[in-house]
């Protein structure tokens, strides 16, 4: 039982992280992206195939990292001149090509068969139940360490900015904001804290395949932020927990109605996820938690 | 100040925009009047970057800036206003001026995660000037709320205060009287009259004549695309051609 928990908790956590990447890119932004599970991916396997070749794993991460900054922030800058609409395409092809390049160039990806053995950092130190409990110390610094970061561009001029940008970027250039600049960095921004849950992915499983990064892991994170609150970070993590419990608590179904079969179950399971968010879509459509506001007028500055 | 020439822009065949010449002088206040569609806002927006001309010149304090964009306009000193005012409701109305503060460190991601404490001494300056802005128009009460709570007046005040954070040369105002209510317009009246005694220049594109009158050194009247005179208030408003230019897009 304690193994199933920790597992979750970490599967809750490096959702957690890519919500917090959506809710910047997107939350904070407006930047549509439903390629994320194609950074996603990157990061993955970036980390898988470094330490693979013998990197220790926290300078594969920290390549993993790089990746993703670089590729965000190369497909902000080639969507820049299309509309919104479009870099929600623009990332879906990105996500595209990809998973064909996973799929395809076997020999460096394995192909559909994917990458097992990828090494898992501190294996000599504990084993079994003490190394997922391990693990999931290590999942829980890194979350927090993302969360800071996020919160501080959150709350500090550049957070203000991207708000701007999302409601009106005319209203933002006009009154001196380099739009392409805010756009490309909030992505990249983003791009770093997917780098980190990609690698957590792959230490965690150390075993990766195309399927695990499929459109699903998008439709998770957008669930995530539109539930806790877009733009916030606490509310992110709120709702990334509470997605989690609607996807795994239903998960128990078939055994408190024994006379479903599976197929029955899983599909009063996709309904009963449907009829969660529908409700609090009805019940709270701003999410759990608002934005950041400055308040200032009586008080303290930041 | 601001000396607009031969200025134009064509939206497929339909020529929008043929400017001759237009001066917006220094420390005054330049009104701009004519029928609607007879292409003010156009003006505006070729001026101020969110249309690039096809053809024409505009010179800033002796600066060619024609075509440059916004934000670079916003640099070299001309901030615009809109008709419908623009208030970005997901931010206070004092996030609305801070953001609009120049050459900001917290504007980088490095500053923000690790000079945390020059970024709260730079905000504390930031908020003084706007909160020095807001107290002038009786709105710091409000600087707390979301600016989608703001009053049509107001938010056309908002978009003045928020130019002002630019301390720019010059400031386009598109209809700031539009969807104001009277003792509002009184309010905007004095405040833009009292900025330009500090040595602020403004074009202003305004339907109501009232407003108008009381705010303009001279005024420009366009039709049709093209600036068809140029005088003081009165001179405009007697000249038949103009109320001809006015009947003529009724009918
Ligand atoms: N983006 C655009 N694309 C095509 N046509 C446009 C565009 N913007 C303006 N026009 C046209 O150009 C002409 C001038 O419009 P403009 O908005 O500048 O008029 P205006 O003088 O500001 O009028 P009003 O007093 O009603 O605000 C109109 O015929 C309008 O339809
Ligand atoms: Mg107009």
């Amino acid at each position: 039982m304690i193994g199933y928990l920790t597992a979750i908790l970490i599967f809750v956590i490096i959702s957690a992280l890519i919500g917090l990447a959506l809710n910047l890119q997107w939350g904070q932004a407006g930047m549509v992206n439903f390629g994320i599970f194609g950074f996603f991916a990157v990061a993955a396997y970036v980390a898988a195939l470094s330490a693979m070749a013998g990197v220790p794993a926290l300078v594969a991460a920290l390549l993993a990292v790089i990746a993703t900054v670089i590729l965000s922030a190369l497909v902000a800058l080639v969507s820049a001149r299309l509309r919104e609409d479009y870099l929600a395409i623009a990332t879906l092809a990105f996500a595209e090509a990809v998973r064909l390049f996973l799929l395809n160039e076997t020999w460096l990806t394995g192909g559909a068969n994917g990458l097992p053995g990828i090494p898992r950092p501190l294996s000599g130190v504990a084993s079994g139940l003490h190394y997922e409990l391990m693990f999931l110390g290590i999942s829980v610094v890194v979350l927090a360490l993302c969360f800071v970061f996020a919160q501080l561009l959150t709350v500090s001029p550049f957070g203000r900015v991207l708000r701007a940008l999302r409601e009106d970027d005319l209203v933002a250039s006009t009154l001196g904001k380099t739009t392409l600049s805010f756009r490309v960095r909030a992505f990249a921004a983003g791009g770093a804290i997917i780098g980190a849950a990609g690698s957590l992915h792959s230490f965690y499983f150390s075993y990766i395949d195309p399927t695990q990064f499929g459109a699903f892991v998008t439709a998770y994170a957008f669930m995530a932020v539109i539930a806790g609150g877009r733009g916030s970070n606490t509310g992110l993590l709120i709702g990334a927990v509470s997605v989690m419990v609607l996807l795994e608590g239903t998960r128990f179904l078939k055994d408190l109605m024994p006379f479903l079969d599976a197929g029955q179950a899983a599909s009063l399971r996709l309904i009963l996820i449907g009829v969660g968010l529908i409700l609090l879509l009805i019940y709270r459509p701003q999410g759990f938690m608002r934005e950041y506001r400055l308040q200032a007028k009586d008080g303290d500055v930041s | 100040m601001l000396k607009i020439s031969d200025l134009t822009k064509k939206f497929g065949a339909f020529q929008a925009l043929n400017v001759g010449q237009i001066d917006i002088p220094r420390g005054q206040v330049t009104g701009i009047v004519g029928p609607n569609g007879a292409g003010k806002t156009t003006l505006f927006n070729t001026v101020g970057g969110a249309f690039r001309p096809d053809t024409g010149q505009v010179m800033l304090d002796g600066t060619d800036i024609t075509g440059l964009p916004p934000h670079k306009l916003a640099e070299q000193g001309l901030v615009r206003t809109f008709q419908i005012s623009r208030d970005l409701g997901a931010l206070t109305i004092l996030e609305n001026l801070l953001l609009a503060r120049p050459g900001q460190l917290g504007e980088s991601i490095t500053a923000s995660l690790f000079s945390r404490a020059r970024i709260r001494a730079e905000e504390e300056n930031a908020v003084e000037q706007a909160r020095t802005l807001l107290e002038r128009v009786d709105l710091w009460r409000l600087a707390d709320q979301s600016a989608a709570n703001l009053s049509g007046g107001q938010k056309k005040l908002l978009e003045v205060l928020r130019a002002m954070m630019l301390s720019p040369k010059v400031i386009l105002l598109d209809e700031p009287a539009a969807g104001v209510a009277p003792t509002m317009e009184g309010v905007l009246a004095d405040f833009i009259l009292s900025l330009k005694a500090e040595g602020v220049t403004f074009a202003i594109v305004e339907h109501d004549m009232e407003m108008i009158e009381r705010l303009c050194d001279s005024v420009y009247v366009m039709t049709e695309g093209r600036e068809m005179m140029h005088g003081s208030f009165h001179e405009v408003t007697s000249d038949p051609r103009v109320l001809e230019a006015y009947l003529g897009s009724m009918v």
